[in-house]
Parts: structure tokens; C-alpha cells; sequence
């Protein structure tokens, strides 16, 4: 009977240590997030309840992390077409059956309490067939990556219909990073950039909200509404912050004025309760995660699995920076959580179940 | 592709991403440390109030010790401004046609008074339901009443508001004992959340509230008399 | 295969990333207030409120002074907001 096992091919104690050193860290970083969203709630009317709600998505989250991981990465290769079928079906279906929550028409009600957002699944999966199609037999050609794009554009416009400008940011750059290390030219990723480039223009001429979104965050001090209000709370939720933070639980301003401080705003709050150094150390988990990934990536020989796995620390980190560099007034209100930190169980669930499944890719060497 | 390749191009990557994250810290660091004093001086101004907790004007009483003059406290339910968009018109307007029958013209003269003499059941009940609306208030309305024959009304006289809002006698008794009748105000500090709500953790009594003293006249009020109402507004509500 | 010194440099790698997170929970922030602390302070204030909206008690009309003692006592804050009036910015 063939033995199931849980360990990466490092050699010696480090490799069966890996996944686990790799899920207690994440265990870790999902308490942090518990805790600021704690914070970010402490004054309002109940504020344990996103935080111990967190909690429990948490625990499901390292059970889809073992169980991720302990299935083998081949079945994954297999199932790559289905499953992106499968997001492209829910993101349609989204359009038309789904709730409205701040804006964005991207849940599917399940039950009163219990809503899933199939775009955050969605990014799994889109990883996942996209790597296993850009290191399939057939060479890379200007065809293929024709082909690519032209799916990846699918996905992103039906994003773009939500709206969830964000998300469609975080698609697009897991495309490019796929794009970009599985040997496609240079020339028409450009070419790429290019035309989704102008699609955005296009995009934010038509719809107001996003035209006031950016006018909003080029002039704050302007009366472009809420959004130059919103930029104008994240300059002053991290002035509250200062060095080293107001305290756990004592996010007063974010609690008080800015909107949505557990989900698109949590990077602020966090500031305000922990500081700079406190922002700074979660920057530096973000980005000693993505180290990690490559340097797993590194590992694995040939194949879908090293670009997968590449592919997961990269996709999770521009989610991070972006997320970051919104709540910093370095980009304008895009609507994007941060990875593990933020509230929401979808997304939690999915980046448990993208790090499962890159160590079962790992594995597999 | 080779190892090397890959190896070169996720670096690349991994690069640009680390120089990305050193650029979104930069801007951490101007916001939370370089712009602070002054990001934190627009805050204060934005969201922390300093209130005036009212004191009640001492009564005038008769030889017998009978209430001829006193201050009455009640609360009143006014809409303050029009708001801004029509979407949140509509839910404002959904919003009070639950408790109010008559509908709100958006073109009458602000404040506009909703209902006077709240009970104290109303005041949590409005308070409550209408918590995310700045535009509605309940405020509070100081009446002084007097009651007796007019030669007694006369007798204990009048009060006005005067330039800073506080409530002085101006003739009669009201006038001769206008010190040991005026109270003194309280004061308290506390921040406004985005809807005007008190945030009640930052809340300060930085003044307690004095009431003013009872005085004892030396007429008789007749029994069975009427009393009437002075209303003083209060000068900033 | 890895030699066995990179395999445990790796090791003190992970090992720090886990220690580095658990300092950010333990204590990234000041721990200025722990939850007790702000409780009690919540109910000073509480009880301050409670003594400022009783003096007031004696100018409620006589029909709502008993609902007026027992909401203000159960809501202080909610009825000092109010009788307050004359906001100025600090």
C-alpha cells in the first residue's frame, strides 16, 4: 500500500519540516489577521463577531491546507481544464444570480449568514490551468499566447462586469507572471499590457465610479465625494499610528471613519494599531513569502508545478502590494483584501488552498 | 525552459515586486511619520468637539416653599440640513415616514422641527434608529415657566439669552437674584464619529454642570393658578 | 541532492519567520490598556455621565421623570448627547 506522505524533497529532516514549519506560519499570520480585525472593529457595536467568524474560516482553512496538500499534484495537472471551466461558469453565472455586497455583484447567498465569492477560488484555479497550458508540449508561439490571453481577457471582463476592478488587477498579473516564466516573448506580453491598458481606459470612461475613484485619489483635498474622502481616512488612520502604533485594540479613527476597516482598508488599521514598524513587519512577511515560494520554485525541476508554485508566491504578493499600496495613497480605491489578513472566508479558504496545493506540487519531485 | 532561465526571470520578477514594496513603504512611512502633526492637527479639527452640558436656573419659590418659577428641560426632534444626494434622501425619507405621518417637504426652511417634547422613550428610540442620519438631531429646548396672578408674574419678571447663549434675568426677581440663580455650565469633550455619533470611550467631563440655587420670595401664590410657559430658545442649536 | 548545510540554513529561516510573526502578536503595538483597564475606565465614565444627566433630572416634566431615571441610568451617554448643545471644534 503506498504510503501517503506530507513532506517536500529538500533532504534530510527540513523536507517532512517544511509544510508543517510553512502551515504554522500561516496559522500565525491568520491569528494576526484575527486580531486586526479586532482591532479595526473594537469600538463599534460587536466587535468579536468578524473577528471569531475569522477564527472559525481559520480552522476550516488548515484543514483545506492538509487535505490540499496530501493530494497529488498530478491529479491537479488533470483537472486544470474542469476547474477553470468551472470559474468561468461561476463568474458568469455571478453576473446574474448573485448579491450585491459594497458594490460589487460577485457573491453567491448560499444562507443567511454564509456567502462565497467564486472569484477569490477563481484565482486558484485560473493559476492553475494557466500554468499547466503555458508549459504544455506545444512551444510557446505567438498562437499560444494568443490563446491565453484571449481566455485570461475572458475572465478578467467578466470581473470587469462585477465590477471588481481589483481582482481583475490580481488575474491580470497572475498572467503575466505565468506569461513571463514559461517562455513567451517579451514582444506580446507588451503587446498584452498594451491592449488590456487601453480596455482599463476604456473602462474607467464609461463607468463613473471608477472615473471618480481615480479623480478622487489625484485630487483628495477635491470634491470628488466619498472616494477623495476615503483616500483623506487612510492618510489619517496612519497618522494615528505614528512608530509604533496606538495598541492592539485601540484603532480609534478606523473604527470611527474608516469605511470598511476588516476588509479593503485593514492594512491602515493595522498601521494605527501596530505603527510603522508594525506595517513594516507585515510587509516583510509578504514579501519573505513570496521569497519562499521562489526559492521552492527553484526546487522543482521541469513543468506546470515550479510555475504554479512561482506563481502562487507572486499572485498573493502583488495582492498584498496592491492592497498596501492603496491603503498607503500609492494607487487609487481598488477594492482589493489583504491575503490571510483580511475578513473574508473565501479568500482565506483560497489562499489555504492555493499554499496546499503548491506543496503538493512540490512534492511531487 | 532551463533552470538558469527560470531561475533568471522569477528573480526578475521577485525583483521588481521588492522594489514595489520598498516604494509602498516609503509611503507608509510619510503618512504615519513624516505627515503626522499635521495630518493629526486636520483631525482634531475634524472630529473632536467640546459640548456644553446645560445648568438649570434655580427656582423662585413662594413663603410656602410652592414652585413659582422653574426651569423645564425637554427635547425636541428637528431635521437640520437637506442631504446632499437623492439616494440618501429617499432612505431618509423611508426612514422617518416609519415613525412620522406627515411628509417631509425638502424645500422648507432649515431646521425644520420634526417633534417637540420628546419622551425619554423617544429620545432612545430616535437616537437609535436614525443613528447613521447627521442631518437629524434631537436637541435639547430650556423653557422657564412661571405661574401665578400677573402682579406676582410681575414680580418675579423676566429672563433673556444673552450674546453667549446663557439664560439672565431682566427684571424683577429674576434680575435682583440673577447670581444665585444662574448655574454654570458644564463642559465636555468627546470625538464625532463620521455620523455625529459620540464616540463615548473618548468621552471627558472636563467641567461638572452647577445647577443655580432655589431663592424664596415673600408673596403667597394663591391656589389654583395657571401657569404659563416662557420659551428660551437656545441660542445654538 | 541539497547538501545538508543548506537544508539547515533553512531550518533558522522558517524557525526566525515564526518567531518574527509570533513577536508582531505578542508585541508589535504598546499594550498600553489591556481590556480591563478600558472596561473600568468605561465605567467611570459611565458613572460620571450618570451624575451629570441626575442634576438635570429636577427639569424634566414630572409626567417622564421616572422613564427619564431609568433610561438616562441605563444609557448615560446617550441622554448627556442629549442635552448637550453648542458643539465647538477643539
Amino acid at each position: 500500500m503506498r504510503k501517503i506522505r506530507f513532506s517536500i524533497p529538500l533532504g534530510g529532516k527540513s523536507g517532512r519540516l517544511l509544510p508543517f514549519a510553512a502551515l504554522l506560519i500561516l496559522t500565525v499570520a491568520g491569528l494576526l489577521g484575527c486580531l486586526s480585525i479586532y482591532s479595526a472593529r473594537a469600538f463599534s457595536e460587536a466587535p468579536l463577531v468578524f473577528a471569531m467568524k475569522q477564527l472559525v474560516w481559520l480552522g476550516a482553512g488548515v484543514a483545506v491546507f492538509l487535505a490540499a496538500g496530501l493530494v497529488p499534484f498530478s491529479w491537479y495537472r488533470k483537472a486544470a481544464c474542469w476547474l477553470f471551466l468551472l470559474t468561468l461558469l461561476s463568474l458568469f453565472l455571478v453576473l446574474f444570480c448573485g448579491v450585491e455586497i459594497n458594490g460589487m455583484h460577485g457573491w453567491f447567498r448560499l444562507t443567511e449568514t454564509l456567502s462565497i465569492q467564486p472569484s477569490e477560488f477563481g484565482k486558484v484555479f485560473f493559476l492553475l490551468w494557466l500554468s499547466v497550458a503555458a508549459t504544455g508540449s506545444a512551444a510557446a508561439s505567438f498562437r499560444k499566447t494568443l490563446f491565453l490571453f484571449g481566455m485570461s481577457f475572458l475572465v478578467i471582463l467578466l470581473l470587469m462586469l462585477e465590477p471588481d476592478f481589483g481582482g481583475a488587477l490580481v488575474f491580470f498579473a497572475a498572467f503575466l507572471t505565468v506569461m513571463a516564466v514559461s517562455g513567451a516573448s517579451s514582444r506580446h506580453l507588451a503587446a498584452a499590457v498594451a491592449l488590456l491598458a487601453v480596455c482599463g481606459v476604456i473602462f474607467i470612461a464609461l463607468n463613473d465610479y471608477a472615473l471618480l475613484r481615480i479623480l478622487g485619489y489625484l485630487d483628495p483635498e477635491g470634491g470628488y465625494g466619498v472616494d477623495a474622502w476615503h483616500i483623506r481616512q487612510f492618510q489619517y488612520t496612519m497618522a494615528h499610528g505614528g512608530w509604533s502604533g496606538s495598541a492592539w485594540g485601540n484603532a480609534l479613527w478606523s473604527s470611527a471613519f474608516l469605511p470598511l476597516p476588516h476588509t479593503d482598508s485593514l492594512f491602515a488599521s493595522l498601521v494605527e494599531s501596530t505603527g510603522f514598524i508594525g506595517g513594516m513587519i507585515v510587509i516583510c512577511g509578504f514579501c519573505a513569502m513570496g521569497a519562499g515560494f521562489t526559492a521552492m520554485s527553484w526546487k522543482i525541476r521541469e513543468g506546470a508545478g515550479r510555475v504554479f508554485v512561482f506563481g502562487v508566491g507572486a499572485m498573493y504578493l502583488v495582492q498584498a502590494l496592491i492592497h498596501i499600496s492603496v491603503n498607503s495613497v500609492l494607487l487609487p480605491p481598488t477594492g482589493v483584501t489583504l491575503p490571510l489578513l483580511s475578513y473574508g472566508g473565501s479568500s482565506l479558504l483560497s489562499v489555504m488552498l492555493a499554499c496546499g496545493m503548491a506543496f503538493s506540487a512540490a512534492k511531487e519531485e | 525552459m532551463a533552470a538558469g532561465g527560470f531561475k533568471l526571470k522569477t528573480l526578475t520578477i521577485l525583483s521588481f515586486l521588492l522594489i514595489w514594496a520598498v516604494v509602498a513603504a516609503a509611503h507608509v512611512f510619510y503618512y504615519a511619520v513624516a505627515k503626522r502633526e499635521e495630518s493629526l492637527a486636520e483631525t482634531r479639527r475634524i472630529a473632536w468637539r467640546e459640548a456644553e452640558i446645560p445648568a438649570l436656573r434655580g427656582k423662585i419659590l413662594d413663603r410656602n416653599g410652592v414652585p413659582a418659577a422653574w426651569t423645564e428641560l425637554c427635547h425636541d426632534f428637528i431635521l437640520e440640513r437637506v442631504p446632499e444626494s437623492p439616494r440618501r434622501r429617499e432612505t431618509l425619507r423611508r426612514r422617518m415616514a416609519r415613525f412620522f405621518s406627515a411628509e417631509v417637504s425638502w424645500t422648507a426652511k432649515m431646521p425644520l422641527l420634526l417633534k417637540n417634547s420628546l419622551s425619554p422613550e423617544e429620545i432612545v428610540l430616535y437616537a437609535r434608529e436614525f443613528r447613521f442620519f447627521p442631518e437629524v438631531r434631537i436637541v435639547p429646548v430650556i423653557r422657564r415657566v412661571v405661574t401665578g396672578p400677573p402682579e406676582i408674574r410681575e414680580r418675579i419678571g423676566k429672563t433673556a439669552r444673552n450674546n453667549a447663549g446663557e439664560i439672565v434675568g431682566i427684571s424683577g426677581l429674576e434680575r435682583k437674584y440673577d447670581m444665585e440663580l444662574s448655574g454654570r455650565a458644564g463642559r465636555v469633550i468627546v470625538m464625532l464619529d463620521r455620523n455625529g455619533n459620540w464616540c463615548n470611550e473618548t468621552l471627558r467631563i472636563t467641567r461638572r454642570a452647577e445647577n443655580g440655587k432655589d431663592i424664596t420670595a415673600d408673596f403667597l401664590l394663591p391656589a389654583g393658578t395657571d401657569a404659563s410657559v416662557e420659551r428660551l430658545e437656545n441660542a445654538e442649536n | 541532492m541539497e547538501p545538508v548545510r543548506k537544508n539547515g540554513r533553512m531550518h533558522y529561516v522558517l524557525y526566525a519567520a515564526i518567531l518574527l510573526l509570533s513577536l508582531l502578536l505578542l508585541g508589535a503595538g504598546r499594550f498600553r490598556e489591556d481590556l480591563g483597564n478600558r472596561r473600568i475606565r468605561s465605567m467611570q465614565t459611565k458613572a460620571a455621565c450618570r451624575e451629570a444627566v441626575a442634576e438635570l433630572e429636577n427639569g424634566i416634566a414630572e409626567r417622564y421623570r421616572q422613564s427619564w431615571s431609568e433610561l438616562a441610568g441605563a444609557e448615560p451617554e446617550l441622554f448627556l448627547r442629549a442635552c448637550s448643545a453648542g458643539m465647538k471644534a477643539q
